[in-house]
């Protein structure tokens, strides 16, 4: 780090209306620093960092790009000051390869393409980064951590010094961001300065030099990674401490509410995902199933769902008959409540209001219902009171799923699955990409229906989250159980079991079919 | 108060399409050197001189108000049903046989009975390509494009075979019995009861999208049949009834064209009031209530292509014309509303 500051913003004030996304903000970056911006959804990370790229205007303040003070209209105008933004949803098309994406719409390719010459360019940056992404290769065949490094790519031989990710690692597997992150500090190494957008602390303490909290619109602070520690970091960032420690009591637990037989559930491509797989959830208990993604656990959550056919074997809930052909609506009665992996797309209805959300699966119940007509009110009040107890910042019962923030979406699901209150409660990924706030409520919420009496099943990839929740934790393999132990097993015992090692009799059982 | 604004203004976006269509078809009639006012006054006169071209304009709209309430109930619940066309035509069919057949009938009886069997006929036809794609994935749109031309050949066979009245040159079937034919509501008006009918039918399509949880279950398979799917409602079984209504709806509108207008079975006995439906019902953005609205102007524009061929020389394909501006600039408000959509969402989510 030179201590040269290439972007300088002062007092910047941007507003939505009367809604004010940026107030006052102050912020540098400096040549050669990667420079964190952390904050929760909806705390003007982006918003700031749009202003900068141009995306949108600021209404009042300065900006400063290499001391100059500029006046940005468009993303092409910050292009030619050098700056470039890696956004969160990939802009790529995915029949074309590596080279074309890159230099599409690029005037310096010339109006005749010399394909061998760009991928010659592309090749270059590629060395010199160590970016190990081949130039023809066709992007819709590229796994998602490549995909993110051709959109840097693309921001580089647009010749941009600055360099602005954001959130680059919501798609990405822990080993992807490994190798996301050592390109990162090459690049800052030879003089490019990044911002790096994210709510991830880990990512923040691990990675950047200099971090800035954005809270409600306003920066809270900037300081030096080195000098701080993520308690302060998320007292800056929520505005309160927060722990995400352990903190559940040991509890007996009752009668056994779900039960899984010799589950066989076959994938999307016709392939067993989930190979004989047996486990109880008592009342009282969370079973955490821990697992790398794509170990079939997905399978195994839409088959209890109901939203997947089952091939052999059994589930029975609520002390019901042993069932194999089940539908969603047999669970949904029978007491089972489900927070899907995918709120989008399984939770919510997007177009819909949030009072329409909020009745979801229960829109036949006589509480909805006057005779042939809705009934309106019930609704409406229903709606009114769990926004209230569930903190769902909105405008209003009316306004439309899809325009909520992420953890916002997710307090829906859990509003209406915990108002319904099932005996069973699926949970599958309930906190990814949500903030740090969003993550204590909702697990929370789990914790609170464990202590009374419910029996809790989380399907997670995340480690810390099944270990932090959990009483007992299962581990899934390949399409089964490579194991099962108690919360407080050792990482490196759990670690073990994610990789397969220590087959149990199940899978030799089955891979002896 | 919001409300009242929001309703507002998803009332002003069509009424300004139509007016910038108008301006344009305006434009092209002075431009290609007609005589705009006088083809345009043609037009407004052929709806609005007397009472009697009035209740012409609102017969001409009955069909289409059928047809139109039909594809927009099935754009809800993201079944597209193109093929209103073939379900009119087969309610026409169904209800031909009943008013040739139960002749001896009451009109209490007959009429009730014809439209009875317009909406059966219509909603078996629909049932096949809503069950292809609720059970096997087929798409509708192309089913039920094609059952549009089986309907139309089967209408031909008809004509030319069972149903042919023998004493015709034309192939047409004989006329349906006097006490089948739909009472006229204003004197020295041809007006039947068919518009009023389609006003009910279109208010209660609307009570049973906003107000019924059945409704609530087709309008979210139609967003988001996964989310539906998850959240316990039968997504195969709401398709398959969106379809039986859409087609139930297509087919009431056959049997009215036939009780009301025409009286005896031809081919020719709808002009596309199913494909027509189409833009009825994306000008009133899939909202029953206001396919009244759309289809009275699309009454109006049929009505009056002929009076406007006479009066100024105009081609009457000409309302074609003035129909598919409409529809350009209906649906450049539509992708621009999406568009400020997307920058909602960006400012909200970070």
């Amino acid at each position: 780090m030179s201590g040269k500051k290439v972007i300088k913003m002062q007092g910047v004030y941007k507003y939505f209306g009367n809604f004010c996304a940026n107030e006052n903000v102050d912020f540098d970056l400096e040549e050669g620093e990667v420079h964190g911006l952390l904050g929760e959804n909806g705390a003007g990370k982006s918003t700031l960092m749009n202003v900068l790229y141009g995306l949108y205007t600021h209404d009042q303040g300065i900006v400063k790009i290499n001391g100059q003070e500029v006046n940005i209209k468009s993303p092409s105008d910050s292009i030619k000051l050098g700056v470039g933004m890696v956004h969160q949803h990939f802009m790529l098309i995915p029949q074309l390869t590596v080279t074309q994406n890159i230099f599409l719409g690029m005037s310096e390719a010339g109006f005749i393409l010399n394909i061998k010459e760009l991928e010659q360019q592309v090749q270059e940056v590629n060395d010199k980064y160590g970016f190990n992404v081949h130039p023809d290769s066709v992007i819709w065949q590229l796994p998602v951590g490549i995909q993110q490094k051709v959109e840097i790519l693309k921001v580089l031989l647009r010749k941009a010094k600055i360099l602005i990710l954001d959130e680059p690692t919501a798609v990405l597997t822990p080993s992807e961001v490994e190798e996301l992150f050592v390109s990162v500090k090459k690049l800052a190494k030879q003089g490019y300065s990044i911002i790096l957008i994210t709510h991830k602390l880990d990512e923040i303490m691990a990675y950047t030099d200099r971090v800035s909290v954005l809270r409600t619109g306003k920066v809270i602070g900037t300081v030096a990674t080195s000098e701080t520690n993520i308690d302060e970091l998320t007292t800056m960032m929520v505005g309160r401490d927060v722990s995400l420690e352990r903190d559940i009591q040991e509890q007996a637990t009752g009668a056994v509410l779900l039960e899984v037989k010799d589950l066989v559930v076959k994938s999307d491509k016709d392939v067993p995902a989930v190979k004989g797989v047996s486990f109880q959830v008592r009342a009282g208990e969370i079973l955490g199933i821990a697992g790398v993604d794509g170990n079939g656990q997905l399978e195994l959550g839409e088959a209890i769902t109901g939203l997947r056919n089952i091939i052999k074997g059994t589930i029975s809930i609520n002390g019901s008959a042993e069932m194999t052909h089940i539908k969603p609506k047999t669970m949904l009665s029978a007491g089972l409540g489900h927070i899907p992996d995918d709120r989008q797309r399984k939770g919510l209805v997007l177009p819909f209001g949030i009072k329409e959300n909020l009745i979801m699966g229960s829109q036949r119940s006589k509480k909805y219902n006057k005779g042939f007509f809705v009934n309106k009110k019930a609704i409406n009040d229903h709606a009114a009171e769990l926004i209230a107890d569930f903190d769902i910042r909105c405008r209003g019962i009316d306004q439309p799923a899809g325009d909520l923030s992420g953890g916002n979406q997710q307090k829906v699901i859990l509003a209406r699955e915990v108002d319904r209150n099932p005996d069973i409660l699926l949970a599958i990924q309930p906190t990814r990409g949500l903030d740090i706030g969003a993550i204590e409520f909702v697990r929370g919420k789990l914790k609170e229906a464990r202590a009374n009496g419910k029996a809790v099943l989380l399907i997670s990839t995340d480690l810390d989250e099944i270990r932090t929740l959990s009483d007992r934790i299962a581990v899934m393999y390949n399409g089964y159980f490579s194991g099962e132990v108690s919360y407080d097993a050792s990482l490196n015992e759990i670690g073990m079991l994610m990789a397969g090692v220590n087959k149990n009799k199940n899978a030799e059982a089955w891979e002896g079919q | 108060m919001n409300k009242f604004k929001e309703k507002l203004r998803g009332f002003a976006k069509p009424f300004i399409a139509i007016i910038i269509a108008f301006i344009i078809c305006w434009l092209i009639l002075v431009i290609s050197g007609y005589d705009a006012p006088k083809a345009f006054g043609a037009l407004w006169n052929s709806g609005f001189k007397n009472i009697k071209s009035f209740g012409t304009v609102l017969n001409k709209t009955s069909p289409i108000l059928f047809t139109g309430i039909a594809v927009a109930f099935a754009f809800r619940g993201n079944v597209f049903n193109i093929g209103a066309e073939g379900q009119l035509l087969l309610g026409a069919a169904a209800a031909t046989w009943v008013g040739t057949t139960f002749t001896s009938l009451p009109s209490y009886l007959l009429i009730p009975l014809i439209l009875l069997s317009g909406a059966i006929a219509g909603a078996a036809f629909a049932y096949i390509p809503g069950y292809l794609k609720a059970k096997h994935g087929v798409s509708e749109v192309i089913t039920t494009i094609m059952f549009n031309y089986i309907a139309l050949q089967f209408i031909g066979f008809l004509v030319r075979g069972p149903f042919k009245d023998t004493s015709q040159m034309e192939p047409q079937s004989h006329p349906i019995a006097a006490s089948g034919f739909l009472p006229y509501i204003i004197p020295g008006t041809k007006l039947h009861i068919g518009f009023v009918l389609g006003i009910v039918f279109a208010i209660i399509i609307s009570i049973i999208l906003f107000k019924t949880y059945f409704g609530y279950e087709v309008r979210a398979v139609g967003f988001n049949p996964m989310a539906a799917k998850t959240g316990g409602i039968a997504v195969e079984r709401t398709m398959i009834t969106t379809m039986l209504i859409s087609g139930a709806l297509a087919g009431i509108g056959g049997a009215i064209e036939l009780a009301g207008t025409t009286h005896y079975l031809l081919e020719g006995i709808s002009p596309g009031y199913g494909f027509t439906a189409i833009a009825v019902s994306i000008l009133a953005a899939n909202n029953p209530i206001g396919v009244i609205f759309s289809a009275f102007l699309f009454g109006l524009l049929s009505a009056g292509a002929t009076s406007m061929q006479r009066a100024a020389d105009v081609s009457a394909s000409f309302v074609n014309i003035f129909q598919g501006v409409i529809i350009i600039f209906i649906s450049i408000a539509a992708v621009k509303s999406v568009g400020h959509k997307k920058l909602s969402l960006k400012k909200g989510g970070n």
